[in-house]
Order: C-alpha cells, then structure tokens, then sequence
C-alpha cells in the first residue's frame, strides 16, 4: 500500500514539473530509481508509457488551437522513429548500472544546455529592456523593473502604464447598435475650422450651388481642406459657436438632389499618392485631437511601427468599436496605407481588452494571412489608455516626455477611426462625415450613426429619440468632451461623441476643499501631484505650478474624476498650462 | 574572401542544411528516447526554438506532436521487451497526469526562469548522483 502511495506521489511531482513543460519525463526516472525500488529499465519505460495518454490530450488542444506547425513533422519524426526503436531495442541488453551512469550524463548535459541557455536569454532581455526604457526621463537603469522582468515574466513590462482609473465603461448603452446612416439634414452649419491649426479660406460664395464632396474651404498652411457634406445650395457664411470657440461656418441648405462628387480611385498607390490624398481629402486625426493627417506623414524621421490606436478608454463612446466589428479589413487596409506613407515595418493595433468582440473580428481578417506585418495587441482596459503618449509605452514601453514627440523613437499613433478614413479617401471619398455615438443616459435611443458635418446636435437628438432630463450636454466623452450651453452646435471631423446626461451623472456638485487626501497623484498617468499645481496656480504662483509639471498634464481628468472633495482640478491645470504657455511665448 | 564565399555558399545551402539539421537532431531524439526512455523533448524544444526560430508557444506545441510517435515506438518496444507492471505503471500514470494539470496551472502563475534555473541544477544534482550510484 504505502508503495502505491509512494508511486503516485512520484507521479505527481514528474507530473507537475512535466506540466510546466520542463521535461518532467527526464525527472521522473531518476526519481523512482532513487526513492523506490524499480529498476532502471522499467523507470524508462513507466516514464514513456505515462507520457502517451497526456501528450494526446495536450496534442488534440493544441491542434484545436492551430498551434502545431506540421513542417517539421517527417523530417524529425521519421529519424527519431528508427533511431529510437533501434535504441529502445538494444537496451535489453545494457546493465542497468551502465544505464543508469549514460542517463546520469545526459541529465547532467541537459542540465548545463538549460543552463547556457537561460543566461543567454537573460542577456538578451537585458538588453532589450536596457533599449526599451533609454528615454526614461527619471535618470539611470531601473533595475527593479529589469528584475521584475526577467524573473516574474513579460507581464510586469508592457501592455498597460502607471497609474490611471477604472471609470465605468457604460458601454453597454450603445455598444450593439449598428452603425447606421443619418439622413441628410435640411441645413449643415460647416465650420471652416475642424482640426488643430489656422482655420480654413472659404472658396464658395452666397448662393452656390454645391455638390457632397465638393471643396468649400481651402486649408491654410499646415490646415485642411473642408467639405460640403450635403447637396444644396450656400445660404450663408457667418460666426457660430462651435464647441470650444467661435469660427466662421458656412451653411448649406439641402436641395435633396442627392449630387456627390468624389476623387478618382487610387489602386495600389505610391507612397507620395498616399500622402497627397490624405493631405488632399482633409482627413485628420478623428480621436479627438484633430491633428492634420497628411503632415503627420510627412515627417523625416524613420518610423519602425503604426500604431493604430483603438483603446477607445472613455466612457461611452462606441463609434470605434463598432467600426472594428463592422468593418476590421477596412481599417486593416487603411492602416497599411498610412505604416506605407511613411515606410513603417510593422502595424499594431491595439485595442483595450474589454473589446473582445473586436479583437477577434480584427483578429478574424488576419487569420487569412494576408497581411503579416499586422499584429492586434490587447491592452489592459484603463483610462487613459487612448493617449497617444500612454498607448505608445504601453505597447512599446519608450516613454516620451511632454516635450518630444513620438516621431523621434520611431513611432506614430494614429485612431483607427482615421485609419478607416484614409482606406476611404483612397477609395475616393473626400472626408465628410464621420461614424459618431449619441449616448447618454438621458437620450431615448443611443446610436451609432454616419454623420455629415456641420449636423446640429439637436437633429440628433431628435433623431434618437430626443432629449429625457439631460441637465449636461457634452461633446465627446465625459472625461475630455467638452460641455456645451447650446445643441445648435455643429459637428466637426472629430466629434466622435455625443452625450446627454441626467442629473444622476453629471458633475454638477459644488467643489470642497481639498483634504491632501493624494488620491488625485495616484491617479494621474503622468505621475503628477495635481493637487499641489492647483493649489499654486489658485495661488498665484506660477513658477511653482511649472516646477510641479503643470505642463506635463495630458488633460485626461483622472485626477478630478477620483477627487472626493470634486475639486475642478483639470479645469485648474487647463488654465495653468495655458497662463504658461502665454508667458514662455512673450519672453 | 575565402571565408566569404564559405558563407555565401552556406547561406545558399541552407534549405539543405536545415534539413540536414532535423535529420541529424531527429537522430540525436531518437537516441535519447529509445536508450534512454525521455529526454527528446527537452532536445527538441531548443532546436525548433534557436535554430528554426519557431514561437516558444508553437515549438512546445509542434515538439508534442512529433515525440509522440516516437514514444510510442519506444513504448510498444519497452513493452515486448517485457518492461511491464501494471500495478506499479497505473499508479505512476494517475500522479503524472494529476501533476501535469497542476503543472500547467502553476506555470501561468511563476515565471519561467526562475523554474528553469531550479530545474537545470535539479538535473545536474540528480545527474551527478546517478553517476556516483549508490
Ligand atoms: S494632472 Fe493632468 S495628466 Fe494628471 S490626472 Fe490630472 S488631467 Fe490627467
Ligand atoms: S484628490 Fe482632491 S482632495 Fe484628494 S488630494 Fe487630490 S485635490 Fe485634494
């Protein structure tokens, strides 16, 4: 009886260390002639027999998985097969003391390769780490990182950054709602300034009669073209507001002929095509921050990896994951096209992984093989992942400080919302209209829809259902949209949101004082203490909101979401940063 | 110059070469799991790993499949050969299998090189000992 036991335990150490794939098998003879009676051969043989039931588990999952390349089968398998069975004939023959001092050398030689191994490998990830974490801007070798790396695995290095929030998602509010079109509105009301950088010449005038895709506004230097999104004719060219300022807008009332005007097709451009008809088609960065695409691409830096960021980390915007399960080979191509305008080796995607239904559409595409220098990366879902500078170190782990910018370490970031605009401009569709989600908690029916520019919120809304107790209106997302006192509001090229809410959900509370509770610094992805750049800013002293990083805030809101005191933090270091900037350019 | 026709030639080969490899590494695998009942695996991984740059995933995965013919070849011999007890064999066959699954459990949980390390001189531990015999 206690043999059995014995046995079994046995079994389940070879099993256990076998499991780990650390060729248990070579263990487990050695184990059972050292503790039990059994002889050399038969260890041998338990060992081989034991070994078959498992394997084909093991086997048939991996299949499943498509994870066992069958190249290499014959031309290993066939010599093994012969040499073995002569092998595992002759040994009948051997001494079982002989055996035991040729298996005792060739665990020892197995050993010592193991060995030489894991230090080379050490070595090389060293290395890597070491290359990795150069542009750390707190000086020197961060050698808990590179310990924890090594020693802990790949984990501890990458996929997410410090710090950070879990808001809820409130996805679920759109998330299945399938893009669909809005229909034309009886008037846009197009601002000529769409994107970061000096606003756009209008070309028409009163009384026009335009096409959808016809140029209206010329860019201005690093500008972009503007768009008729609709047929009609041009009623007018006057002052708005738009969500964060005031711009001309031109209007256009619908005729309802339908007319549309595209550019010629692109089939298989060059790289000097890609980048005219980005520039040409006016697209810009659509996540948010309205960056002209086409300068973007002209840069001179060598530019290893694409990223294309589909982390969509603020609450309630779905318009980007609805383009990844509706439409995964269009943004492939698209992103193709930009990593080919600037020479770029290899695109990753990255996607948060509360998005599993679009990394395995995504994923989905790519399993056809076509197109091997695309990789989906799953990020850890927190806010705020999407920013271009978090989402860069999370995926390559290079940290970027507030004043470089990415395309010096070999890396841009585009929104896969953009990535699916350039795969339409090359099909020939100017930039117009954009896929956006008009959520919230006060809309009767979230949507994602195709929108015009220049539709006003309040066609929207009604459009989804109207307006249920919405006390806030705001403009993108509730972390970094921006609250507007109107819904006569246009859209723009990068109003990817919409969003009503209730009473429940605004921020409307009066701020407190703040209790040095430091919840706000454990926030922050920046590794700031936004309580003290408030503080001397409230203060008056500018010289020490400097000194605490005010310019190195990427204006997430982390800090003020997590503040149980609601204390407008953002809205302070805003301000700060904007007071700094003006300073540093008078001197 | 000699040398770099030396390499050129080799680069031109190296279809050739590469399944020179495998024959000779198929060999070697064979060898150590005929003689010496295990082992082949822990050749193999490296090989399809270092030299055939095959994913470390994937080479496990692939390693399985084409030891697995092999073991049963050796097996069925071991068999004829009369290396047979079933109370004894069951006994070991249901720890190992037990043990694999908390085995594959655990590695999700520690990194791999610290295991590895404590392994590798585990096996030159126990390698030494087998030789000394008792
Ligand atoms: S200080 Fe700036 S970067 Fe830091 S959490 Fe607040 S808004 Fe984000
Ligand atoms: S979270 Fe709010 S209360 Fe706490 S330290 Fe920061 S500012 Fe002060």
């Amino acid at each position: 009886m206690s043999a059995i036991i014995i046995y079994i335990i046995i079994g389940i150490a070879g099993g256990i260390i076998g499991g780990m794939g650390m060729g248990g098998g070579t263990l487990l003879i050695p184990l059972l002639t050292l503790f039990t009676s059994a002889e050399q051969h038969l260890a041998q043989s338990v060992n081989l027999i034991a070994f078959i039931p498992m394997s084909v588990v093991a086997l048939g999952i991996h299949i499943k998985n498509k994870l066992v390349d069958f190249k290499y089968f014959w031309w290993i398998s066939v010599p093994a097969v012969i040499t073995s069975a002569i092998g595992a004939f002759f040994v009948k023959d051997v001494q079982s003391k002989v055996l035991k001092i040729c298996f005792g050398a060739f665990l020892i030689a197995l050993g010592v390769l193991q060995l030489i191994f894991i230090v080379v490998d050490i070595v090389k990830k060293y290395k890597k780490i070491k290359k990795n974490n150069q542009n750390d801007f707190s000086k020197g070798t961060n050698y808990v990182k590179i310990y924890k790396t090594i020693f802990l695995g790949e984990k501890y290095m990458q996929n997410t950054f410090k710090h950070g929030i879990h808001p809820d998602g409130k996805k679920y509010l759109s998330e299945n709602a399938e893009i669909e079109s809005f229909p034309d509105p009886q008037f846009v009301y197009i601002p000529v300034q769409q994107h970061s950088g000096p606003p756009s010449e209008p070309v028409v005038t009163i009384g026009e009669k335009v096409k959808a895709g016809q140029l209206i506004a010329k860019a201005q230097g690093r500008g972009c073209n503007v768009f008729a999104s609709i047929a009609g004719v041009v009623k007018g060219i006057e002052k708005r507001p738009t969500a964060t300022g005031k711009c001309d807008h031109i209007i256009i009332e619908n005729d309802f002929s339908g007319d549309r005007q595209f550019f010629t097709k692109l089939v298989d451009p060059s790289r000097e095509e890609i980048i005219e008809r980005v520039t040409e088609a006016g697209i810009v960065g659509m996540g948010g921050a309205g960056f002209p695409v086409g300068a973007k691409l002209k840069t001179d830096n060598k530019i290893k990896t694409f990223i294309i960021n589909g982390a969509e980390c603020e609450p309630y915007i779905t318009c980007d994951y609805r383009l990844m399960v509706e439409h995964p080979e269009e943004i492939i191509k698209g992103s193709l096209y930009l990593a080919k305008a600037v020479n770029a080796e290899n695109v990753v995607i990255a996607v948060e992984d509360n998005k599993p239904k679009g990394i395995d559409s995504l994923n989905g595409v790519l399993s056809s093989g076509k197109y091997p220098n695309v990789e989906v990366r799953a990020l850890k879902t927190k806010y705020p992942q999407g920013d271009a500078k978090k989402l860069i170190y999370s995926v390559t782990g290079y940290k970027i400080s507030a004043t470089r910018r990415s395309n010096e370490f070999g890396v841009l970031v585009n929104n896969i919302h953009t990535a699916f605009s350039v795969y339409t401009a090359i099909e020939g569709l100017p930039s117009y209209s954009r896929v956006m989600t008009v959520t919230g908690e006060a809309i009767n029916n979230p949507k994602n829809l195709i929108v015009p520019n220049g539709t006003l919120f309040s066609d929207l809304i009604d459009f989804c259902g109207g307006n249920n107790g919405a006390v806030e209106i705001i403009s993108g997302g509730p972390m970094t949209g921006f609250g507007v006192l109107s819904d006569k509001i246009a859209t723009t090229k990068t109003t990817g949101c919409l969003l009503l809410l209730p009473r429940k959900e605004a921020w409307l509370d009066k701020p407190g004082p703040c209790i040095n509770c430091g919840r706000c610094a454990r926030a922050c992805p920046s590794l700031l203490m936004p309580m003290y750049i408030d503080l001397y800013y409230k203060n008056g002293n500018l010289d020490l909101a400097e000194k605490y990083g005010a310019l190195h805030c990427i204006e997430c809101g982390s800090c003020a979401f997590v503040c149980p005191a609601k204390r407008p933090l953002v809205a302070s270091i805003k301000q700060a940063k904007a007071k700094l900037k003006e300073r540093s350019k008078k001197k | 110059m000699y040398f770099v026709i030396f390499w050129q030639k080799l680069f031109a080969m190296r279809k050739f070469i590469h399944k020179l490899l495998m024959i000779v590494g198929g060999i070697l695998i064979g060898v150590a799991n005929g003689f010496l009942g295990g082992g082949g695996g822990m050749l193999l991984v490296p090989l399809l790993e270092r030299i055939f740059k095959v994913p470390t995933k994937k080479a496990h995965a692939t390693a399985l499949l084409i030891i697995l013919p092999v073991t049963i070849a050796s097996a069925v011999i071991y068999i004829i050969n009369g290396y047979f007890k079933w109370d004894f064999f069951l006994c070991v066959s249901v720890g190992v299998i037990a043990g694999g699954i908390v085995g594959a459990l655990l590695l999700k949980k520690l990194g791999s090189f610290v295991i590895g390390t404590v392994f590798a001189l585990l096996m030159v531990g126990v390698g030494i000992r087998m030789i000394m015999g008792k």
